[in-house]
C-alpha cells in the first residue's frame, strides 16, 4: 500500500512540476527526475527502462529527423519564401494575407508538424507583418492556433500522433477515415472564427514592399530544398500507406537536406545543432519511463476502467470522454504525458479493434487540439489576453472567454461525433 | 514649446496634422516611435523552455526598426509639409515607460498621443476607449498630456 502511494506521489509530483515549473524548472528535468525516482523506488526495473526506451526508437528517430529537416528548411529560407508568397497573394488586403497565413501554417503543420509552424513560421510572419505595419498579434494568434488545429490531418502532422500510433498501430486509411473530416472541420472553423474575431484589426490595406532577404540567401538552395521537402511530403504519405517506420522517412529526408545544403554552401553545424530541442528527448524519454512505472502500479488500468464505467457502455459517450479528457489534461499538463497515460489506459480495456481505434483516435484528437483549449483558462491564455489587452486589440476578456468556451468544447463535441460516426 | 508626439505604427501623419492645429511659431516637435518589446517577450514565455530558442533576433530587430523608421519618415514628411520644426526618435522598450521617461528627460511641455493604437475597434467613450499605454502616460507623465481620440484624428 505504502509502495503504491509513494509511486503515485512521484507521478503526481512529476506532473505538477511540469505544469507549475517551480523555479523555472525545465520540463525535461522534471520528467527525467520523475523517471529516476521511479527507478530508485523500484517501480520500474532498469532493464525495463531500456526496453521501454528501445521500443520507442521510431518516435525518437522521427523527432530527430523532423527537427533537422525543419532546421535546414529554415536555413534555406523556405519559411520566408512562403511568407513572402502569402504577402504577394494578399495583394495589399490584410484579410487575404490572413487567409494566406492560415493556409501556409496549415500546410507546414500537415507536412512538417505543428512545431515547425508554431516555432519557425511564427517569427517569420512576425517580421513580415511588422514590415507591412499591420497589427502583429492576430497573425501570431493565427500561427499558434493553426499549428495545433491542422495537426491531425496526417500521422506526421504532430509527433503526438506518432507516439499514439506507435502504441496501437493503424494504417493511413484508418487514420484518415477517423480524423480527416474532423481535421477539415476544425481548420475551417478556426479560420472562420479568427477572421470574425479580428475583422476590425484586419480591415486595413498594406503596401507590398520588396521582401527583406537574408545575406545568406541562396536561391538555388531554396529551390533544391523545396524540392526535397516535396519529396519528403510524398514519402510521408507513401510511408504511412505502406506502414514504414516514419523515422526512416524523417531521417532519410534530414540526410538529403544535409547533403543538398552541404553541396551548395558551407554548413555551420553548430547553428543547425542549436536549432534542435535536445531537451525534448529527455522529456519524452522520462515520461515514457514514468508512465510505464504507474502502469506497473495498475493506475492506468484503473483509470481506463473508470473511463469505461463513466461511458456507461455508450460508444459516443466513451469517444467524447476520451477526446475531452485528453484535451483537458493536455491543457493542464502537457499533451505528451496526457496521451501516454491515455494510451496506457486504453490498452487495458476489453474492446474490439474498431472500438479501440475510435478511442485511440479520440485521444489523438484531444491531445492535438488540447493545447488550443488553453482558451478556457490556462496560464498561456491569460498571457495572451494580457498581450491582447495591452496591444489594444478589439477582443475583451469576456468576449474571448465566451468564444473560447463555445468554440473549443464545440469542436471537441463535433470531432467526437465525426469519429464516433466512423465506428 | 517642445512637444513630444508619441506615434503608433500607423496614423503618425494624422497625429502630426492634428498637433499642427495647436502649435505656434517656434514650437518644436519630437516625433517618437517606440518599438514595443512586449509581444516578443511574451511569446518567448509562452513557448517555454522545452523548445529550442532559435528565433532570429537579427531579422526581427531589423523588421521592427524598418517599420519604425518608415512610420517616423511619414510623420516627419508631414511635419515638413506643414512647416513644423521636428526631430525624430526611434526607441525600443515598453512604450508607456519610454514615453514617460523621455518626457522628463527632454523636458517637454506637452505629450501628445492617441487614446488607442486601434481606436476604431473600441467605444469612443468610456473606460475601454483609453488603452493601456495612454492610461499609463496619463497617470505618470511629468507634464501635460493631450490625448487624441479617434473622432479628433482626421481620416487618412
Amino acid at each position: 500500500m505504502v509502495h503504491t502511494v509513494i509511486g503515485g506521489a512521484i507521478f503526481v509530483a512529476t506532473l505538477v512540476a511540469i505544469m507549475v515549473r517551480p523555479f523555472k524548472l525545465n520540463e525535461a528535468i522534471a520528467a527525467a527526475a520523475g523517471a529516476i525516482l521511479m527507478v530508485v523506488g523500484g517501480f520500474i526495473r532498469p532493464d525495463e527502462v531500456l526496453n521501454v526506451l528501445a521500443h520507442e526508437w521510431n518516435t525518437f528517430g522521427f523527432f530527430l529527423g523532423l527537427m533537422v529537416i525543419s532546421a535546414f528548411a529554415e536555413e534555406a529560407g523556405i519559411f520566408e519564401a512562403l511568407a513572402n508568397a502569402a504577402a504577394r497573394w494578399g495583394k495589399g488586403n490584410a484579410v487575404r494575407l490572413y487567409l494566406a497565413v492560415f493556409a501556409v501554417g496549415a500546410t507546414i503543420s500537415i507536412f512538417l508538424t505543428n512545431d515547425a509552424t508554431a516555432l519557425i513560421l511564427t517569427p517569420v510572419v512576425y517580421a513580415l507583418v511588422t514590415r507591412l505595419r499591420l497589427p502583429v498579434l492576430p497573425f501570431m494568434f493565427a500561427c499558434t492556433f493553426i499549428a495545433d488545429t491542422a495537426s491531425f490531418v496526417l500521422p506526421v502532422s504532430n509527433p503526438i500522433n506518432i507516439i499514439i500510433q506507435n502504441a496501437f498501430g493503424s494504417s493511413l486509411g484508418t487514420f484518415l477515415r477517423f480524423l480527416l473530416l474532423p481535421s477539415l472541420v476544425a481548420i475551417g472553423l478556426n479560420a472562420a472564427l479568427f477572421l470574425w474575431l479580428f475583422r476590425r484589426s484586419l480591415s486595413q490595406k498594406y503596401e507590398l514592399q520588396q521582401p527583406a532577404q537574408r545575406k545568406t540567401h541562396n536561391p538555388r538552395l531554396l529551390l533544391v530544398c523545396s524540392g526535397i521537402l516535396g519529396l519528403i511530403a510524398v514519402s510521408y504519405v507513401l510511408g504511412s500507406v505502406l506502414q514504414w517506420p516514419l523515422s526512416f522517412v524523417a531521417l532519410g529526408g534530414a540526410a538529403l537536406m544535409f547533403i543538398a545544403t552541404l553541396s551548395l554552401r558551407r554548413i555551420q553545424l553548430l547553428v543547425i545543432a542549436r536549432r534542435i530541442s535536445w531537451s525534448i528527448f529527455l522529456f519524452i524519454g522520462g515520461m515514457f519511463v514514468v508512465v510505464r512505472a504507474v502502469e506497473n502500479l495498475g493506475f492506468t488500468a484503473a483509470f481506463g476502467s473508470a473511463l469505461l464505467r463513466l461511458a456507461g457502455g455508450k460508444p459516443f459517450r466513451a469517444v467524447l470522454l476520451v477526446a475531452g479528457g485528453t484535451a483537458l489534461g493536455s491543457n493542464l499538463i502537457n499533451n505528451v504525458p496526457m496521451s501516454l497515460v491515455m494510451v496506457s489506459a486504453l490498452h487495458h480495456l476489453p474492446l474490439n479493434t474498431p472500438a479501440y481505434h475510435s478511442l485511440a483516435f479520440a485521444a489523438m484528437f484531444g491531445a492535438d487540439l488540447g493545447p488550443n483549449l488553453t482558451t478556457v483558462g490556462s496560464l498561456a491564455t491569460m498571457l495572451w489576453l494580457l498581450i491582447l489587452r495591452r496591444k489594444g486589440l478589439e477582443v475583451s476578456t469576456w468576449q474571448y472567454f465566451k468564444l473560447g468556451m463555445i468554440f473549443v468544447p464545440a469542436l471537441i463535441v463535433i470531432g467526437s461525433l465525426l469519429i464516433w460516426k466512423r465506428l | 514649446m517642445r512637444i513630444l508626439c508619441a506615434i503608433g505604427i500607423r496614423r503618425g501623419s494624422e497625429l502630426v496634422r492634428q498637433v499642427a492645429t495647436i502649435t505656434h511659431e517656434g514650437d518644436e516637435l519630437v516625433l517618437l516611435h517606440v518599438t514595443d518589446t512586449g509581444p516578443r517577450h511574451d511569446v518567448d514565455r509562452l513557448r517555454g523552455p522545452l523548445h529550442a530558442h532559435h528565433e532570429r533576433h537579427v531579422e526581427l530587430d531589423a523588421a521592427e526598426e524598418d517599420a519604425g523608421r518608415a512610420t517616423l519618415k511619414d510623420a516627419l514628411a508631414e511635419a515638413g509639409r506643414l512647416g513644423l520644426a521636428a526631430a525624430e526618435r526611434l526607441e525600443r522598450g515598453r512604450p508607456e515607460q519610454v514615453i514617460v521617461s523621455l518626457a522628463g528627460e527632454l523636458t517637454v511641455q506637452l505629450v501628445v498621443l492617441q487614446a488607442r493604437e486601434s481606436p476604431h475597434a473600441h467605444p469612443r467613450v468610456g473606460p475601454p476607449s483609453v488603452g493601456h499605454t495612454a492610461r499609463f502616460v496619463l497617470d505618470h507623465s511629468p507634464t501635460t498630456v493631450l490625448l487624441l481620440r479617434e473622432s479628433s484624428l482626421p481620416e487618412e
